[in-house]
């Protein structure tokens, strides 16, 4: 009996608290952000009413997926992306102004075969939301909802600040986000340094150490959305919520980047301005 | 004659109020290349005290660079079946 409450002791004293300290240092916990929870207010994308929206402390990945880190996912597990399945994706073409179905474009190679190879330090794009949710899985993780991803964008504070980093697009003469700078389509003077896609993390962290919260790649979330209007016309299916905005937003017409940006597409698609993080519950 | 005098007058005047209505950007300090190609206003036009709900009504994706994408994305599944 002794022994028993000795080995118990020792389990409390020594066994447990080394345990917790490890999980918090394992990788795909320590590449993540404690979110604390709050009261949301934010404005229905629906109604377009004010609403209030209860959250739960959660962890989010500082970083967007990586290109490298699908791979490590796909060569772990074989899977074959959405994008593979059907042999083409949704691309921008910026000489002809158009979205294009391209053959053969996939997280490997997003413009198309005939074009550069993703840098493995970029976000991974070309992946629906079907594919970011397998990844998610396969990491114990899942998709942040879309009042999560905003919460964080505010950095937890419920501000009514633009965009995750303050006020201002451009401080001290810095973009601090990947968006498209010139008039969209038509042309793209590359202020802030790129066309596409940037690697993860280059324009800063928000005050809970999450990059790329505005720009860069739209992000999936887990929510689901209705179409409305055109979208409806057009195809009836549900879709899901993306927010962040991506490269290919100039500010003068698109404000997707802002935290209180959104946009949606249906979980089949893959295109090559939307990615993803994942999200943990505590 | 006056009044054609006057239409084209006023045409001058407000003729570059076009891109007024796309601007919203609270406290911005982007310089667009239009501020530096016929529309030297444009910078001062930005609304410094824009409410963010107006990003609500405007991120609808027929004015974004989304626009067409959605269509593709149609058309892949019309492909597939």
């Amino acid at each position: 009996m002794a022994v028993v409450t000795n080995v118990r002791g020792f389990a409390l004293a020594y066994i447990i608290p080394i345990a917790s300290i490890l999980s918090f240092t394992k990788p795909e916990i320590a590449d993540m952000a404690l979110v604390k929870g709050g009261i949301l207010t934010t404005t229905d994308p629906v109604t377009k009413k004010s609403i209030q929206v209860k959250l739960k402390s959660f962890l989010l990945d500082k970083n967007l997926v990586t290109v490298s880190d699908f791979e490590a996912f796909v060569k772990a597990t074989h899977y074959v992306t959405e994008a593979e399945k059907f042999g083409n994706a949704g691309v921008f073409d910026d000489q002809t102004h158009h979205w294009d179905l391209v053959d053969g474009a996939d997280f490997r190679f997003p413009f198309g075969r005939n074009k550069p190879k993703a840098e493995g330090s970029h976000p991974v794009t070309q992946v629906s939301w079907n594919d970011a949710i397998a990844y998610a899985k396969w990491k114990g993780k899942r998709l942040p909802t879309q009042w999560e991803w905003e919460h964080a964008a505010k950095n937890g504070e419920n501000t009514n600040q633009q965009y995750t980093w303050g006020e201002d697009l451009v401080v001290a003469g810095k973009y601090k986000a990947n968006t498209w700078q010139g008039s969209f389509p038509n042309y793209n003077t590359k202020e802030d340094g790129y066309a596409y896609t940037s690697p993860v993390g280059v324009f800063g962290k928000n005050k809970l150490g999450l990059t790329d919260m505005g720009g860069n790649v739209w992000q999936w979330t887990q929510d689901s959305i209705e179409p409305q209007g055109r979208d409806a016309e057009l195809d009836p299916a549900t879709r899901r919520v993306t927010r962040g905005g991506s490269f290919l937003c100039d500010p003068m017409i698109c404000h997707g980047f802002q935290v209180m940006g959104r946009s949606s597409s249906t979980p089949e698609s893959s295109m090559v301005h939307i990615g993803f993080r994942c999200a943990k519950d505590i | 004659m006056l009044i054609a005098v006057l239409w084209f007058i006023g045409t001058l005047v407000f003729g570059q109020k076009k891109d007024t209505s796309v601007v919203k950007l609270r406290g911005s300090q982007l310089i667009h290349p239009l501020a530096n190609e016929g529309y030297p206003n444009l910078k001062q036009l930005i609304v410094p005290g824009a409410s963010s709900d107006s990003v609500q009504s405007s991120t609808s994706k027929s004015s974004s660079s989304c626009e067409g994408a959605e269509e593709v994305m149609k058309k892949r599944k019309i492909k597939n079946r």
